[in-house]
C-alpha cells in the first residue's frame, strides 16, 4: 500500500487506534524481528514478491522533509525499515526473492527539479543494487526514473539496466498531471519497447484526490490509488502506447487497481470512438490482456473472480506491498480454488519468465 | 399493457418498411426488431423537464462545456421507443450528472427548478401508467431545503423514492451534514439512488485522447460515496434506508477486500459494520450499468447476493443492449427474473401491483 496518511489529525487518530488495539507489535510482523520467537516451517516456499519497497536512504529523507514541512508523521515501521526486516517477513512466508520498489510519492516527485529527483532515483537504484549484491538470489530491482525530464529519464533507464543491472523500471502511475500515455514519454516506452523491458506501475499520492477524505480515519490512498492507476492503463490505451510498444511487460500493482472491474466500460465508451481501430486493432478486451497484474488486496472472492475472467493465469504475479501489507496474502491466495499449476505461476513462474534472471538463481 | 406492448412492437415492425427515424438518437436507422424480453423494470434512467435542460444547457455554455446532443433529442415518447424496443415495462427516472453543486445555482433557485422535475415526471408517471417511476433530486447543497424537497417529492408527487449524486460540491454522502437527511428518509424506509457525476476534483484530468472523464471517474466517486457511507457509520445506522447504487457499486465489489482489510484496525470497526465490511457491503443494491460484461458481473454477483442486483440502462447514454449482455452471463432463470425485475418490484412494492 502506499501513504496511508494524507493528513497529520487522520495519522493520529489511527496510531491512537493501533494503540488502543495493541496492534502495534503484531501489525508488522516483520518489524519486531528483534522480538520474533524462532518461526516455524513456512508454508510455502520460492515465491517472488513483485511488489515490495524499500527505503533507500535518500528516499527517506526526501520522503521524510516532504511530509515533515506538513506536519506529517512518517508511517510506522517506515524509518526503521532495513534490509533484514524485509529478509525476516520473506524468511517467515517462504518469499525467495522480493523485488523492490519505491512506495508513493508526493508531488510528482516530491515537487523536486529534474536535477534534483535523478539524484534521489540514482542513489535509490545504487542502494538497490546493493541489497542485490549483498543478499544474493533475496532481492531484484524495479528501478525508479524522474518521469520530469525525458532525456534525464532516459540516461537513468540507460544507468539502471546497463551499470546497476536493475531487473526493471518501477514507476508511479502519474506525475503530477501526466498519466504514462502522456505523448512526451513515448521517448521512453520506445527505448524500454526496445529492451523489452518489464514496467512496474505503482500508486502514487495524486494531486487531484490524496486529499479526499471519505470519512473520519480514512485517508485518500485507501482507494485513491487504485483508481490512478486505473486511470493509467487508460491512459496507455488510448494513447495507442499499449499497442504500438508490444514488448514492455507492464505490471499493474493493485490486481490492476479496478481496472478488470471497469474494462466492460471502457470497451462501452471507446468501441464507438473515432480512433479505435488504432488503438485496438482486435478490440478493447485484446489490448488490455497485455497488462499483467499484482495480487496485492485482490486475494479475495470478489477480486480474483473478476481477474479470473479478464486476464489468463500468466499474467497475474504475486505481491505483498510491504511493509504495508504482508505475507498472509500468500494464505489467502491459497483460498482461492485455483489449480495448483495456477498458484504455482503465480507465485514464481510468471515472474522467472518475465525476469529469466530469477529462473538461474 | 401486454396488449399495448405487443401492439407498440407491432407497430415498430410495421413501421420499418416506413423508415421512420431510430429512436431520437444519432444511431444507424435498422428498426429494431421485436423486443426479446419483457415486463423489465430499468432503474436508471434518465429524464429532462425543459427547465433542467436549459439549466444544464447553460451551464454547459458558461463552462465551455458543449452539451450531450442526446439531451435535446430526448423526449417522454424517445424513452418510451427505447423501453419498448427493449421490453422494459416501467423505467425509474432520475436526474443524470450534476455539476458544481446543482449547477452552481443557490438553494432556492435549485428548489425551484427541481420542483419542476418532479411535476414534469408526475406528468409523465400520470400520462403513461405504469411505464414511469421516480426517484426524485434533491439538492444536496442545503440540508434544510433538501428536506423540503424530499417531503414534497414523497408525499406531494409520490415518488418512488430520492435519486442523488455520489457527491456534491466535494461532499460526500456520509459526511455528517446530511444526517437529518438520511434519519428522515430511514423514517421513511425509502429508497436512495446513486447516480455518478464527473466530480469536481477529476473533471479535467488528461487521462487521454478520446477519454471521457466519465468512463472512469464516475465509477471512482461512486465508490467514495459508498466508503463515505461505511466510514461515517450511516450504513449502520440508518438500517431502513435502500440504497441503491450505480455502475454495479462503481468498483466496489473490485476493491472490496481492500477496504476490508484496511478498516481491519479501524477501532470503530465494531460500529460502523457490526458483522463486517463485506456483509454491510452485501446489504447494499447495486445496479447493473456497463457490468454486465463477464469480469465485472463476476465481482458483482461474488460480492452481492443476486436478490441486491436490479436491472438499469443509463438511457440515453447507454441503451437495452446490455440486456443482451446479461442474457450471456448463464444466470439461472429465477436468478435472470430477479435482476429483471423481482428485485425492483421488491424494492418499490408498488410496481409489482401495476
Amino acid at each position: 500500500m502506499t501513504e496511508r496518511f494524507s493528513d497529520a489529525a487522520s495519522r493520529r487518530e489511527f496510531l491512537t487506534g493501533l494503540a488502543a488495539a495493541g496492534a502495534a507489535a503484531t501489525m508488522a510482523p516483520g518489524l519486531a524481528f528483534g522480538q520474533a520467537k524462532t518461526a516455524a516451517k513456512p508454508k510455502h516456499h520460492g515465491v517472488i514478491d513483485v511488489h515490495h519497497h524499500f527505503w533507500a536512504p535518500d528516499y527517506l529523507k526526501a520522503q521524510d522533509a516532504w511530509e515533515g514541512a506538513r506536519h506529517i508523521p512518517p508511517y510506522p515501521g517506515m524509518n526503521e525499515w532495513s534490509p533484514e526486516v524485509s529478509l525476516a517477513e520473506m524468511d517467515k512466508a517462504g518469499v525467495q526473492t522480493a523485488i523492490v520498489s519505491l512506495a508513493s510519492i508526493s508531488q510528482g516527485m516530491w515537487g523536486l527539479d529534474a536535477a534534483a529527483a535523478t539524484k534521489v532515483c540514482h542513489s535509490c537504484a545504487d542502494y538497490g543494487a546493493k541489497m542485490v549484491a549483498d543478499h544474493k538470489g533475496r532481492f531484484g530491482l524495479f528501478a525508479p526514473l524522474n518521469m520530469i525530464d525525458v532525456d534525464s529519464s532516459l540516461k537513468e533507464a540507460e544507468y539502471a539496466f546497463d551499470q546497476v543491472h536493475a531487473d526493471g523500471i518501477g514507476l508511479q502511475s502519474s506525475y503530477g498531471e501526466k498519466y504514462l500515455g502522456d505523448p512526451s514519454y513515448d521517448p521512453i516506452w520506445q527505448e524500454l519497447n526496445r529492451r523489452k523491458a518489464v514496467v512496474f506501475v505503482h500508486g502514487p499520492n495524486t494531486a487531484c484526490c490524496s486529499a479526499i477524505k471519505d470519512g473520519p480515519g480514512m485517508f485518500g490512498s485507501v482507494v485513491e490509488v487504485t483508481f490512478d492507476v486505473t486511470r493509467t492503463c487508460a491512459s496507455l490505451l488510448t494513447s495507442g502506447a499499449l499497442q504500438k510498444y508490444p514488448n514492455i511487460n507492464w505490471i499493474i500493482a493493485y490486481g490492476g487497481g479496478t481496472l478488470p472491474f471497469v474494462a466492460g466500460r471502457i470497451n462501452n465508451f471507446i468501441k464507438q470512438g473515432k480512433n479505435v481501430k488504432e488503438i485496438a486493432p482486435n478490440g478493447v478486451a485484446n489490448e488490455l490482456k497485455k497488462f499483467n497484474v499484482d495480487t496485492v488486496n485482490v486475494t479475495n472472492p470478489s477480486s480474483m473472480a473478476a481477474i479470473t475472467k479478464f486476464l489468463p493465469a500468466s499474467h497475474i504475479l504475486y505481491g505483498t506491498d510491504f511493509i504495508y501489507f504482508h505475507n498472509d496474502q500468500l494464505d489467502e491466495l491459497d483460498q482461492m480454488h485455483l489449480s495448483a499449476k495456477d498458484v504455482e505461476a503465480i507465485h514464481s513462474g510468471n515472474a522467472k519468465r518475465l525476469l529469466p534472471r530469477l529462473a538461474k538463481a | 399493457m401486454t396488449s399495448r406492448r405487443e401492439f407498440m412492437a407491432a407497430v415498430a415492425a410495421a413501421s420499418a418498411a416506413m423508415a421512420l427515424p431510430a429512436a431520437g438518437l444519432a444511431q444507424p436507422t435498422e428498426r429494431k426488431p421485436a423486443a426479446k424480453h419483457r415486463g423489465v423494470i430499468d432503474t436508471h434512467f434518465h429524464f429532462w423537464a425543459p427547465e433542467y435542460a436549459q439549466l444544464s444547457r447553460e451551464w454547459g455554455e458558461a463552462h465551455h462545456s458543449p452539451a450531450d446532443p442526446r439531451i435535446a433529442q430526448w423526449s417522454p415518447q424517445v424513452a418510451l421507443d427505447e423501453m419498448d424496443s427493449g421490453g422494459v415495462q416501467t423505467a425509474m427516472l432520475s436526474l443524470a450528472s450534476i455539476r458544481e453543486g446543482f449547477w452552481g445555482q443557490d438553494a432556492p433557485k435549485a428548489t425551484k427548478i427541481i420542483h419542476a422535475c418532479d411535476d414534469f415526471a408526475a406528468k409523465m408517471m400520470s400520462d403513461h401508467k405504469g411505464r414511469f417511476g421516480l426517484f426524485a433530486p434533491l439538492n444536496m447543497i442545503d440540508i434544510d431545503s433538501s428536506l423540503k424537497e424530499a417531503e414534497y417529492a414523497l408525499d406531494q408527487v409520490k415518488a418512488d423514492g430520492i435519486g442523488i449524486q455520489s457527491s456534491a460540491n466535494g461532499r460526500y454522502p456520509g459526511d455528517p451534514y446530511y444526517n437529518p437527511l438520511w434519519q428522515e428518509l430511514n423514517r421513511r424506509k425509502a429508497v436512495v439512488f446513486f447516480h455518478g457525476p464527473v466530480p469536481d476534483c477529476c473533471g479535467a484530468l488528461k487521462v487521454g485522447p478520446g477519454i471521457n472523464p466519465a468512463v472512469g471517474e464516475v465509477t471512482f466517486d461512486m465508490t467514495r460515496a459508498v466508503m463515505s457511507l461505511l466510514a461515517n457509520g450511516a450504513l449502520a445506522r440508518y438500517r431502513d434506508i435502500k440504497w441503491l447504487f450505480a455502475y454495479g457499486g462503481g468498483t466496489t465489489p473490485y476493491i472490496a477486500g481492500r477496504i476490508e482489510a484496511f478498516f481491519k484496525t479501524a477501532k470503530d470497526l465494531h460500529e460502523i459494520a457490526p458483522d463486517g465490511v463485506i456483509a454491510e457491503l452485501k446489504r447494499l443494491h447495486y445496479d447493473t450499468v456497463n457490468v454486465t460484461a463477464a469480469p465485472s458481473f463476476a465481482a458483482l454477483t461474488k460480492l452481492a447476493p443476486i436478490t441486491q442486483i436490479t436491472y438499469g440502462t443509463d438511457f440515453p447514454y447507454f441503451t437495452n443492449d446490455q440486456l443482451d449482455a446479461l442474457d450471456q452471463r448463464g444466470l439461472a432463470p429465477k436468478d435472470l427474473a430477479a435482476i429483471h425485475a423481482g428485485n425492483a418490484k421488491r424494492l418499490i412494492p408498488r410496481l409489482a401491483k401495476t
